[in-house]
Order: C-alpha cells, then structure tokens, then sequence
C-alpha cells in the first residue's frame, strides 16, 4: 500500500495505521462513515494531484479500491 | 475515470444574502448560501436546484461540495445549499457512531461540560447541541418572553425562517444570474432538509417544479431530532430559558399518536394551487419516518392541490448500491438516490407560471401566538404579528 495513502486515511480517520491494508473499508473501521468517505476522497487527490470523477469514486469500497484507482492514474504503490 | 492531470473540480462560490431578523430582535449572521454553476457556464436555459440536506449535513463536506457540482453539470442548473443549521465551513465532518449515542452525549451537556465540541473534536457536535437547547433552531419559536404559555400547536411553528431563508438563498441567486431559467427551480432535499423543502413549498407553491423528498418528516414533533423523554430532560434543566408544554408533540415518545398530527391544519395557509411536482421517496422499514405518516401527508397535499408521488423503498428493492437499505436514507446515499429517482424531475420538469417573486404577492402564517406574514417584495421578508393580549 502507497505510505502516502495510508497516512492521509489514518489522520482523517484517526486510527493507528497498520488497521489501514487493502481491506479496510465503512465495514471494518467505524469512524469511516459515509461523508468521512469524502473527505478521504478530497484529501487524496489533494495528496496525490489526482481527480476522480464522482461515479467512479461512489463505487470505492474499501480502501484497496483507491489504491487500484491511484495506480491507474500513474502513482506508483510505494 | 481518475485523471493523473487535476482539472478545475468545481465552480463555486459563496453568497452571503443578510438573514431574517427575529421579532425577538435576535441577530442573525448572513446566510452562507453555497452555489455550484455549470462549469460551462450559465445560460438562459440553467436552472436552480436548492439542495436541502438533512440534519448535521454540513454543505462544506467535500461530498455535498461535488454532490452540487454534479447536479450542475449533469442537469445545467445552479446548484444551492443553504446552512440552515448555521455551520462554517471549516466545519466539514459530519456524525459519527460516537455522536449517535445520544444519551450520553445529553449527560455531558447537562453536566455543563464546557469544551465538549471541542474535545470531540467533531463537528456536527455543535449544531446537536444548540438544538437540543434550543438555543438556536427553536430559540425564536420557543423563547417563554413571547410565548409564555406553550400551546399543543408549537410544533407547527418549527422551520419557518428556515424555510424563508431557502426563499432568500433563492432570490439572491436570482439577482445574481438574472438570465437564469426561473421556471426550472427544483429541490432534492433529504430528511430534515426535505422538511424545510415542503415549508418553502408551502410559502412559495409556483416557484418550484419539482420537489425530490428523500426520507422527508412529514412534521418535526415526531420525535425527529430526539426522542421525546430526552427533549423533556433538557426542558426540565434549570440552565435553559425554554419551556413546553406538555401536550406539546415535542415532548411525545415514539410513536407519536397519529391523531396529533394535523396536516390540514399545517397546509391551511396555501391559497393558490401548488405547481411542483412532488416526489416522496421513503423506506418501508425507516423507523424515523413511518409509512403511514409519510401517506397521510401524501393524502393532505393532494388535497391542497398539489401533484405527488409516494415511492416506497421496500426490503425488495435494497440492491446494495443506489438503495442500501429500506431504512432512513443519510449521507452519501443521497446522489445515487437523486440520479436513481430524480432524473427526470432535474431534466425535464418547468413550473408553468409565476412564482411568488414576480407576483409581489404576501402569505399569511399562523403560528403559536400569532402569525407569521411572508412578503415576496423584493427579498422575502418575515413579519411576526403577536395575538397574544
């Protein structure tokens, strides 16, 4: 995962970040509601000079799915 | 798609239209009335859209923020939201499961505990808080100086300035882009905000063509923002200066007696046939808005003349992506149900004669202990009358 990437979801979400794998999503961290959602969204493009179009970013489920998306747009995982 | 290049995410700007004064003299910030354009401009075929979120939805969140911009682009319309509930922008996080726990969130208030927003760190804190005081929301309505004895209608009162300022936010957008197209004025509104949409209909019924109610209160003395038992604890606290009557449906637990509810009584002022096209959509299982209250107000505004329709989210539609549940719809959700269930209303619905800003014309609003006097002169403006001796 992108240390990037996990440090802007663990300040937002204000966990510990090693909860933060691909898997982590609304289903496993419970700070990450619906709106939490996209604030991480915003911070992320932020962080990475990346948009997302909202249809695309409706359809993240967890947090390996903005990991997939960033990559697609050029950032390196690492 | 994501794009590696970040282009312009939005067209946004802020107005600031000054607030209704209170007849209690009551000063009252401007209005914060956020507005997202087409980024391809506005033309004479653009429309409004006056995006009406439900309680502690801050308008700055980022969601809500792209959630306009969409609706602008998508739909060629300038898109509204207005901070009703008086958050800042620096305000952007919303409810959390921790904020949920109600009852312990009102211990911490009562016990006086100062820092309490602060600390939590979480905003949305602040706005619960001035409403579970009435300190805000309800202060105008429910202050004893005017109102020393409650009468069982306060509940009727609830939401009036809320809804002018709606009105307000749209005339300020009007002066703005004059060559809007003002026949195409819509709301998509959600819960408490779908609430505030259904006052601003009934003060203004042929500015609008169409209303999208996502989980709308029919009334707000259902237990809305809390349940009953709890409003009558910070009533009983010494620390507050308001009062209710006990008859009040504020301080009903759940469910609320249905033969409280008087719509006839709430749709009374309308006195010209409503224009807009009024989409409920509520879940069959929502425990906030029950069914049966959500087709009474159906029954009482096709009687008022307006043109409704009551879709009912049962456990059968849930399909996990556009409708997750059948239950109260919140947050996020909201796009997907507006793009599912109001496509057609955003694109093809005109209301086909004036509004009320072209008529000049005034409305009469009776209330607990007088009545409110709505003129569209201009900006619209709010009159208390007293008929109280």
């Amino acid at each position: 995962m992108n240390p990037e990437l996990i440090r802007v979801c663990a300040d937002l979400l204000e966990v510990d970040p090693s909860l933060l794998g691909p898997d982590a999503s609304s289903e496993t961290i419970p700070a990450w509601d619906s709106l939490l959602h996209w604030e991480i969204i915003a911070e992320v493009e932020e962080a990475f000079d990346v948009t997302f179009d909202m249809d695309q970013a409706v359809g993240f489920q967890k947090l390996g799915d903005i990991q997939a998306a960033l990559e697609a747009a050029g950032v390196e995982s690492r | 798609m994501s794009s590696r290049r970040r282009k312009p995410r939005e067209q946004s700007r802020i107005l600031r239209p000054p607030a209704q004064p209170t007849e209690h003299g009551l000063a009252r910030e401007p209005l914060q009335v956020f507005v997202a354009t087409p980024r391809r401009g506005v033309r004479r075929s653009t429309g409004v859209v006056l995006v009406s979120l439900g309680f502690a939805n801050p308008n700055a969140n980022p969601f809500f923020v792209r959630l306009r911009q969409q609706l602008a682009d998508r739909f060629d319309l300038i898109a509204v939201g207005v901070d009703y509930l008086g958050t800042r922008a620096k305000e952007s996080r919303t409810l959390t499961p921790q904020l949920l726990d109600q009852d312990a969130l009102i211990q911490r208030a009562l016990a006086g505990e100062p820092s309490l927003g602060t600390a939590a760190g979480l905003v949305g804190i602040g706005e619960i808080l001035r409403v579970l005081v009435g300190q805000d929301l309800s202060r105008e309505f429910l202050l004893v100086e005017r109102m020393p004895a409650q009468t069982p209608k306060d509940y009727i009162d609830f939401g009036v300035i809320q809804a002018v300022d709606l009105l307000t936010a749209l005339h300020a957008v009007r002066e703005a882009w004059p060559k809007a197209n003002f026949r195409r004025v819509h709301i998509v509104a959600s819960s408490l905000g779908a609430f505030l949409a259904h006052q601003a209909l009934r003060l203004a019924p042929r500015a609008f063509a169409s209303v999208l109610d996502i989980s709308g209160k029919p009334l707000l003395g259902e237990g809305y923002l809390l349940h009953g038992h709890r409003r009558k604890a910070l009533m009983d606290n010494s620390n507050t200066r308001v009062s209710l009557d006990n008859d009040s449906p504020y301080c009903d637990t759940l469910p609320l007696s249905l033969s409280s509810i008087d719509l006839r009584n709430q749709l009374r002022p309308w006195n010209h046939p409503c224009s807009a096209v009024v989409r409920m959509v509520t879940g069959a299982e929502d425990d906030l808005v029950p069914l049966e209250h959500k087709r009474r107000q159906q029954a009482a505004l096709d009687r008022a003349g307006a043109h409704t329709e009551l879709r009912v989210v049962g456990v059968a539609e849930v399909d996990g992506t556009v409708v997750k549940h059948a239950g109260h719809g919140l947050g996020a959700e909201f796009y997907q149900l507006i793009l599912a269930l109001g496509t057609d209303l955003l694109r093809d619905s005109e209301s086909p004669g004036p509004g009320e800003f072209e008529e000049r014309s005034s409305l009469c609003l009776p209330v607990s202990g007088g009545h409110y006097t709505v003129h569209y002169d201009g900006p619209p403006t709010l009159a208390f009358t007293s008929d109280c001796p």
